[in-house]
């Protein structure tokens, strides 16, 4: 039994595909219409700039019921910390108890203020079970104790904020604890690939268990996606050269001003290189765009480690032939998928966001056009600084 | 779930006929796996990092290759590109329209972007235009504006208004969701006000007559934040407070009724946003209560209100779907 309608959210799957095949007219309007009958979905309708609205204003109020409880009942409760855990642990319940017969009405999916309650509710209770604990205990412990929460949160809602969370307090939980033993330093960046590999094969593994049970392979889609995002993410970072440099030098104690070359280099400039072709490898072999995008990123991160630790160019001549690289590669691969090759095109699908690269490519040239025009000292406007109110508000 | 596995379910349950089937098994099993936005967002930031890298050079002396080369070269690279986005304009009209070649539209760019990092070194080396700092900003935006429509590019579009802006002292930069002014000098409040409230007009006013109305999310984007946030600083720094407190309530309407009319829900989350900040400031400074609880009532009493308020236009998406439905 879990939170949110199955059936709803397989129908409303069901629908967009039938709409998508309706719009290249694959099927008929009545054909449309009949499997819209036939899969009704109570969903209300949505739009991703209300959700972020309701998202952050479902947040202030509970902020402010929040500190409203808290003033009277922290007054009696002034006993110590434990007793703050209880008060946490008991409200997270009882909103628990609330918003699941606000979910059960079965309107609300993925919806902003149902997101805005859940992440409400779960940080109350993994909050709360962490002030039970006493002062002293170990930051993996605290680690060890919300992750399961946090999973079986994971579990009932499918939600993909929370299972943010949750991969990043598994790998916070993996960090933390290896620097309790001596030798956890030196093998952390085998650790860390090696249980991202791991942790990439589980969510896919998983992905493949769930496909003949669809209602449930839907159910946790997102958070699969998300979970084998950045396990590939992290598997770049832990073989980065970069990363694993400063890394260790942060960690010295003290710590230098420089972090010290470090033993192994070979292996991780080869490895800084290596990963990110090889998912360029099963990009291109599976079809596969998360490969694809994430080889580019690591291949970027890639030169720009070279770069930090190799000075050869001045920066102005870096980012010219870069730019220049990376604008050819483009025109190239634009040319020569005229013509599709091998199952691959440059004409659009309807799979992508097309709106959200045009609002980034937006807000790039805006900042590119303020840079250029403050590059030079005369050209400086205004004068007080001014730190916008509201403007991270409404972004 | 793949399209493959809901039209085998489809079909079992006798939803899609055998023939139908068949011809849409075929073409989801073709279907090609398009690479285009991919290899526009390389080209697009391979063309940002080239004229960001030659906008610094040329403020860097080379003995060695000659500093004229390299602004010659530069140069050359500005013409060669506008020469190359002009030779694939498309013609003129009031409509959206594509440039003729995929790579017209980022040779405009970068036509651009250099013109610019020319102009500024031009200023800074030769001074060209004097003390006639108001110049140097006006010129690129009028020039970017006229190009923008007639190549119908919206970047270049944000690029002249980015000047425009500018010109009257207000420095925007997204990235950092950052807009920095003089916002303690009631004149610049005043003509950002005026240059932005000017801008939406005119914006609403080519909408109307159908003069490239795609351009018109861009106009309200750029020229929106700029009034929301003028409005702000002057609600927050200046004597007759009140007045802004009166344009701010203005423009929050006037979003809400476009986000309305257009489903365009970005600008209602700009009303409700910018809005929320102004009016819980007013609150804040002029009612003064002695228990705190109040000021918690408050937010829980407001937040629930915007929450209601974006309720409200999900209805309206809503309402609009269905009879979108009921027409088909």
């Amino acid at each position: 039994m879990k939170a949110y309608n199955q059936e709803g959210i397989y129908n409303q799957a069901v629908v967009m595909q039938a709409e998508r095949w309706c719009r290249q007219q694959l099927i008929t309007n009545e054909q449309l219409t009949a499997l819209q009958l036939a899969f009704p979905v109570k969903f209300r309708a949505t739009n991703s700039f209300l959700d972020i609205g309701m998202f952050i204003f479902t947040l202030v109020a509970c902020s402010g019921a929040y500190a409203l409880f808290m003033l009277p009942v922290g007054a009696l409760l002034n006993t110590g910390v434990s007793s703050f855990g209880v008060f946490k642990l008991a409200v997270g319940i009882v909103s628990w108890l609330l918003l699941n017969r606000y979910l059960g009405e079965g309107t609300l999916y993925h919806n902003g203020i149902d997101t805005a309650l859940i992440s409400v509710v779960v940080a109350l209770v993994v909050s709360g079970v962490n002030f039970l604990l006493p002062d002293t205990t170990p930051f993996w412990i605290h680690c060890t104790i919300s992750l399961p929460v946090l999973l079986l949160a994971v579990w009932y809602y499918g939600d993909t904020l929370i299972a943010f969370v949750a991969i990043a307090t598994f790998y916070a939980l993996i960090f933390s604890s290896m620097l309790t033993v001596s030798w956890g330093k030196l093998a952390m960046p085998f650790i860390i690939m090696a249980v991202s590999g791991l942790l990439y094969a589980a969510a896919r593994l998983l992905e493949k268990r769930l496909e003949p049970t669809p209602a449930d392979g839907l159910y946790y889609a997102d958070a699969l996606s998300l979970t084998q995002w950045m396990a590939l993410i992290m598997l770049v970072l832990g073989g980065n050269y970069y990363i694993v440099r400063e890394l260790n030098g942060l960690l010295m104690n003290p710590s230098p001003s420089e972090a010290p070359p470090i033993s192994g280099g070979g292996l991780f400039w080869t490895l800084t290189f290596l990963i990110p072709l090889a998912y360029g490898y099963v990009g291109f072999r599976d079809k596969n765009r998360m490969f694809l995008v994430l080889s580019t990123l690591g291949l970027v991160l890639a030169v720009v480690t070279l770069r930090t630790y190799v000075h050869v160019l001045p920066n102005s001549v870096a980012l010219v032939l870069g730019g220049l690289t990376m604008a050819l590669v483009a025109i190239w691969g634009i040319r020569f998928l005229r013509t599709p090759q091998r199952g691959f095109t440059d004409v659009p699908d309807e799979d992508s966001p097309k709106q959200f690269f045009l609002n980034a490519e937006m807000l790039t040239v805006i900042q590119s056009t303020s840079n250029t025009m403050h590059q030079s000292p005369h050209l400086k406007f205004g004068g007080g600084d001014f730190d916008g109110g509201g403007a991270g508000q409404t972004y | 779930m793949s399209p493959t596995a809901i039209l085998n379910m489809l079909h079992r349950r006798g939803l899609i006929p055998d023939n139908q089937r068949d011809i849409l098994v075929n073409i989801e099993s073709r279907r090609l796996f398009s690479l285009h936005w991919e290899l526009r967002s390389i080209l697009y930031v391979g063309v940002l990092l080239l004229s960001s890298g030659l906008g610094l050079l040329i403020y860097e002396n080379y003995e060695q290759i000659g500093h004229h080369t390299i602004l010659a070269g530069i140069a050359l690279l500005c013409a060669v590109s506008f020469w190359f986005a002009w030779r694939n304009c498309p013609p003129f009209t009031l409509a959206q329209t594509q440039s003729r070649s995929p790579f017209g539209d980022y040779a405009l760019l970068l036509a651009c972007l250099l013109f610019l990092a020319l102009e500024g070194y031009a200023q800074y080396e030769y001074n060209v235009f004097g003390q006639r700092y108001g110049l140097v900003t006006i010129l690129p935006a009028l020039l970017f504006l006229g190009l923008a429509y007639r190549f119908d590019h919206r970047g270049t579009l944000g690029m002249g208004l980015t000047a425009l802006v500018s010109w009257v002292g207000v420095t925007v930069r997204p990235l950092d969701l950052y807009i920095k002014t003089n916002f303690f000098s009631e004149p610049v409040v005043l003509s950002a006000l005026l240059l932005s409230a000017l801008l939406i007009g005119i914006a609403l006013l080519l909408d109307r007559q159908r003069v490239k109305p795609h351009f018109t999310y861009t106009y309200l984007l750029l020229a929106g934040n700029v009034l929301f946030i003028a409005l702000l600083g002057g609600l927050f720094n200046f004597e007759t407070w009140w007045l802004y407190a009166i344009g701010l309530a203005v423009a929050c309407w006037l979003f809400d009724r476009y986000a309305r009319r257009e489903l365009s829900f970005l600008f209602a989350l700009m009303a409700g946003g910018y809005g929320y900040v102004g009016f819980t400031y007013i609150i804040l400074r002029y009612l003064t209560f002695d228990d705190p609880s109040a000021w918690f009532f408050y937010f829980v009493i407001s937040g629930i209100g915007i929450v209601l308020y974006f309720i409200s236009l999900r209805k309206k998406l809503t309402r609009n779907i269905q009879s979108e439905r009921a027409k088909e």
